[in-house]
């Protein structure tokens, strides 16, 4: 993995949020312990193709009401249950990683991505540890928003 | 004529941000159904009167290509006008499913997108009131 990796997970994610549901994110050197002392959520997903791995999206829960209430188009404030906020999650996950591969393994690579899935925080934490241990490192990039952080991380390798 | 809309797709909310932006396009909607996967899809589309579906890709149970195979096997269906929007990036893949006489396009889109994709495939435009020139990406 190489910072290329990481620089293209911050543009690929910077820009997906923007325009999927309007949230303007900034790159940040926090550091990548804060994110924990506030109620925060994981989201994964699996793919493989060319390559195979894994893309890990923590963001504070704080910031999943504008999410999903901007993926909906709702008013300020409606607020959306629970499930929907989740399920906005997942999608965004899914579009940042369907946007995210090509750039890496080129527009005739095919990939399979799996269904995202949500990640308790304690769960993601751990995944957090196991992705940076990992032999062939993380990708990762960091971005703070309006309310609250968002920090991604690329584990991936060759198939087979 | 109101257009009578399928849309099928796991995400409960990329199926109202795809409702919300066919609305904005300023098309003449009839009736819109909705489906989970792709079985669901092809159950919904074989038990009503649909003029359109919008389909995923990456869906459990059955996806959204394994679905348009079907539907084109399905001498009641096969030409029903399709749409897929998903994450998919492959041009390989893009390729197969435009042979296959589908529309693609590629998340996030515009309501333009939409509007522009579902005139070529159907010929129907926005209505006479309700056109709308909102912009935006979802």
């Amino acid at each position: 993995m190489t910072q290329e990796h990481s620089d293209l997970l911050r543009e690929i994610a910077g820009e997906t949020l923007e325009q999927l549901a309007f949230i303007f994110s900034y790159p940040d050197d926090m550091d990548p312990e804060a994110i924990w002392e506030k109620a925060t959520i994981g989201c994964r997903v699996a793919f493989n193709g060319p390559k195979q791995g894994e893309l890990l999206l923590n963001i504070s829960t704080a910031a999943l009401p504008e999410l999903a209430s901007n993926m909906l188009g709702l008013d300020e404030d409606d607020v959306p249950p629970e499930d929907q906020q989740q399920d906005a999650l997942r999608e965004a996950l899914n579009v940042i990683c369907g946007n995210l591969l090509p750039r890496i393994g080129g527009v005739d690579a095919v990939f399979d991505i799996q269904s995202p899935e949500i990640v308790a925080a304690e769960a993601a934490r751990g995944l957090v540890k196991e992705y940076l241990d990992a032999p062939q490192g993380c990708a990762a990039a960091f971005l703070s928003l309006d309310d609250g952080e968002c920090q991604l991380y690329l584990r991936m390798g060759n198939s087979g | 004529m109101p257009l009578n809309v399928l849309i099928v797709d796991d995400s409960s909310v990329m199926r109202a941000m795809i409702i919300k932006t066919i609305r904005m396009s300023g098309l003449d909607l009839g009736d819109i159904y909705q489906a989970g996967n792709g079985q669901e899809g092809l159950d919904a589309a074989r038990g009503n009167w649909v003029d359109l579906v919008v389909a995923d890709i990456n869906m459990p149970v059955m996806n959204g290509e394994e679905m348009i195979d079907q539907m084109k096997a399905d001498p009641e269906l096969s030409d029903l006008p399709t749409i897929v929007i998903s994450t998919e990036g492959s041009a390989t893949r893009i390729e197969r499913l435009e042979r296959k006489g589908v529309k693609f396009i590629h998340k996030p889109f515009t309501p333009e997108i939409i509007r522009d994709s579902i005139h070529a495939l159907t010929g129907i435009g926005p209505a006479e009131t309700g056109e709308s020139d909102d912009a935006g990406t979802f």
